[in-house]
């Protein structure tokens, strides 16, 4: 029986992704001259335990490069070398290749050659790196417990007589092995007790055999005995598996799905969650809570009488409380800080600094802000934009700044923090500020902008977020800001947040990205086609406007059009793209919901318009592969299903884009004015 | 009554490290910062635990384990010493002294009473 130890692999990339983490945070403290053993100590077991866990599980690519890695930072850790600016430039460029062996690892992708990146390792810890492969841990023979199903084991622990002078406690160390397993039968080995007029209390004649069923390894099981091994004799026997497929189609069948269930929407990163034991607790005991809750319902529900109706609506509180409490902590469970993501930009910032030339500090503020992991993840590209253009556009150089008086290193913070609902995150920079007038005259020769028009500055500056606004050689001699703005827009878009621009000429430039706290709440406007239910995120929705006012126009080449006070703008119809029947044509007072992704705007027709609320998101694809347009399905108060519409989904099935006149993007043909109400 | 141990390590920040993880578990924690001392510190007096560094300057840990073991309130005390990964022939050397096990640096605190828990019910 062979042992599929790749199911060990998820929580190997992840305890490489901490690890990698730890290498560029701490490895940027070498060149800060403060060099401590307990940072050399902290690099090197980051290196050390990704090389154990990799030889282990075949990764050879890495585990010779963290063995090269490793030789490096004992050399640092023994002070048979000493830092230097090069050799952390060597190790971090290390880093960055371990992390991308680990990301194309984990996409089943083949390594590239690391061996010239070895060799300069090797040659900077002057090892020779011919034994560099260190042979992996050998395969247990008799197959190791596999991690799926318990199995039993026989232990003999025989302790000698003078364990006791060593502070042993054979009693603990009992306990311990009892503790791995979730059935244990201890039986004493009497065979060595004397008379008790030749007993000596200071010494051991006790031995022990112990049945022991348990899921741990063997190493764990020989891990209880470290302290023992060389006063006492231990036997270790496994019984061979009975019933090896029996742990198996329990776990495929009753752990597997449900992981399936919820992993199968994210990507294949997020798949595990690693929770503070805390939040599980805290859970368990709101359990109890709902349980006890209910119970007292039942109880009252039991000859009932209308005069104990109070008693009945106080439990029905409870429980509604418990409930709230409930949600709000298992929302809670895929909390994770922001922290996690900021560590990853002091290596950003040093790199810049180098390759700009300039003195830029990185300071961060709030890294226990905790908001849904998915949402961290996606937050850190948008974050490197910004942190990037503020390094690069933001902050003047050294001669411009000590000439305008300031300090000669720029600085970048980065401040996360919660407000009401939301999570908001500062990226400001104490730079010179956007400039106003070049921003305005860009836009107008880009044609967004009418000359002539008094536009307030906040307006302006949001020109920035304009599609290919300023390519990189507009912005170069822009003051600005600009390479991959829209994206920045667009990812924060995509995660139903918003951002806004506050800039002083002279002092600096300060980002605000809010954000609501988790992807699985959404502030929805509900509205009916037809005899159908849907929901929009409201974030989307720029304005509605009743089409007896709006008239609707059929433009060649374009579709249908509706004129937004004259001004002509693509209208979607689900009965067109989903198949939804409108009301007919006539009935009713239908009206066009305008819309926005991106760049591009566009008008839906509906029927009717119900309501703003909260909607809980619940994805179809447990069940379906995700239809276009549609980004998941809701219970409505009253218990029906309506499906959410993805709005940029209907953008592409409607192509609205095409369809705006001329390829010009719809902004350009009014500034955006309600874009950001 | 809390239980009561002794830290010895010439490092404050070791020291300070172990004592607070210590107290935080609920123990009375005596320092001191050699073998010496710790030695004069226990001279008529009762430990549930010793925690000792091998490196230091004075006595030096081995030469504490063994004197410890020779005091009657010190001959089943669990003790532990503070060993470096690399340090695998001093750990041997401690055993032979009386030590009871060991913890390798660096640890955290959960590693610290995981292992205080291997020795102390």
């Amino acid at each position: 029986m062979t042992i599929d130890l790749s199911r060990f692999n998820q929580s190997f990339f992840e305890e490489c992704k901490e690890h990698v983490r730890v290498l560029e945070d701490r490895l940027i403290e070498l060149d800060s001259g403060a060099v401590d053993q307990d940072l050399l100590g902290a690099l090197f077991r980051a290196a050390h335990s990704i090389k154990g866990s990799s030889g282990l599980l075949g990764f050879d690519v890495i585990t010779r490069l963290t063995h090269a890695m490793e030789n490096v930072l004992d050399g640092l850790r023994n002070q048979a070398l000493s830092p230097s600016p090069a050799l952390t430039t060597l190790l971090l460029e290390a880093t960055d290749m371990l992390s991308r062996l680990v990301a194309l690892a984990q996409d089943n992708q083949p390594a590239p050659d690391v061996a010239p990146l070895c060799a300069k390792l090797d040659a900077a810890s002057g090892s020779s790196g011919g034994h560099a492969t260190p042979t992996p841990a050998p395969a247990p023979a008799t197959g190791a417990s596999s991690p799926g199903g318990p199995s039993t084991w026989h232990v003999t622990f025989q302790p000698q007589p003078e364990m006791f002078a060593r502070g042993q406690d054979p009693a603990l160390v009992l306990r311990e092995l009892v503790d791995l397993g979730s059935e244990a039968e201890v039986k004493a080995l009497l065979d060595g007790l004397p008379p008790l007029e030749a007993l000596d209390p200071e010494r051991c004649f006790l031995g022990w055999r112990v049945r022991l069923v348990t899921t741990a390894p063997e190493a764990t099981i020989r891990d209880v005995f470290s302290f023992v091994d060389d006063v006492a004799t231990v036997l270790l026997e496994r019984e061979p598996d009975a019933l090896p497929e029996l742990p198996d189609t329990a776990e495929s069948g009753a752990e597997a799905r449900p992981a399936a269930q919820e992993a199968r929407a994210e990507k294949k990163a997020d798949q595990t969650l690693r929770v503070a034991t805390e939040k599980v607790d805290k859970l368990v005991n709101l359990v109890g809570e709902l349980v006890i809750a209910q119970a007292m319902i039942s109880r009252s529900l039991v000859d009932f009488e209308p005069s104990k109706l109070h008693t009945l609506v106080q439990a029905v509180g409870d429980l509604e409380r418990h409930t709230r409490e409930l949600q709000d902590q298992v929302m809670n469970i895929r909390m994770v800080p922001i922290g996690t993501i900021f560590g990853r930009f002091r290596r950003l910032v040093r790199d810049l600094s180098g390759s700009l030339g300039k003195d830029v500090r990185l300071e961060l503020v709030g890294e226990d802000t905790e908001l849904d992991k998915s949402m961290v993840e996606h937050l850190a590209d948008p974050l490197m934009h910004l942190v990037r253009n503020a390094a690069d556009h933001g902050l003047e150089t050294t001669e411009e700044r000590l000439a305008a008086g300031k300090t000669a290193h720029g600085t970048i913070t980065l401040a996360a923090r919660h407000q009401g609902g939301n999570v908001v995150v500062d990226v400001s920079d104490d730079g010179k500020g956007l400039d106003t007038a070049r921003i305005l005259a860009k836009a107008i020769e880009r044609g967004l902008a009418a000359p002539g028009v008094e536009l307030p500055p906040e307006r302006v500056h949001e020109f920035i977020f304009a599609a290919g606004f300023s390519t990189a050689q507009a912005v170069t001699d822009l003051s600005g800001r600009g390479v991959g703005m829209d994206v920045v827009k667009r990812s924060v878009d995509g995660l139903n947040g918003t951002i806004a621009i506050t800039t002083t000429p002279g002092q600096g430039t300060r980002f605000r990205i809010t954000l609501p706290l988790t992807l699985a709440i959404i502030d929805g406007m509900s509205l009916r086609v037809g005899g159908a239910t849907f929901v929009l995120p409201l974030n989307q929705v720029v304005e509605t406007l009743p089409l007896s006012t709006a008239p609707v126009r059929s433009v060649f080449g374009h579709g249908e059009v509706v004129l937004v006070r004259g001004d002509p703008m693509p209208m979607v119809r689900l009965s067109r793209v989903l198949s939804v029947d409108d009301d007919p044509e006539g009935a009713g007072r239908p009206l066009a919901v305008v819309l926005e992704t991106g760049d591009v705007r566009f008008a839906l027709r509906v029927d009717e318009l119900l309501g703003k609320a909260q909607f809980v998101i619940k994805s179809l694809e447990p069940n379906l592969t995700r239809p276009d347009g549609v980004l998941g399905a809701t219970i409505m108060g009253d218990g029906t299903v309506a499906l959410i519409l993805d709005v940029p989904g209907l953008a592409r099935l409607g192509d609205v884009r095409a369809r705006a006149d001329d390829g010009r993007s719809p902004l350009s043909s009014r500034a955006p004015q309600e874009v950001y109400a | 009554m809390a239980r009561t141990a002794l830290v010895v390590d010439d490092s404050t920040t070791m020291q300070e490290m172990v004592s607070f993880t210590l107290s935080k578990a609920g123990f009375d924690v005596t320092r001191a910062n050699n073998g010496q001392e710790a030695l004069t510190r226990a001279t008529g007096q009762k430990f549930d635990l010793v925690i000792t560094d091998l490196n230091m300057p004075v006595m030096d840990g081995l030469t504490l384990i063994k004197s410890l073991r020779t005091l009657p309130s010190f001959k089943f005390t669990p003790v532990l010493m503070l060993t470096t990964e690399a340090g695998d022939d001093r750990k041997q050397q401690g055993r032979a002294a009386g030590a009871t096990g060991w913890l390798t640096k660096p640890f955290d605190a959960e590693k610290l009473l995981a292992v205080v828990k291997k020795v102390l019910p």
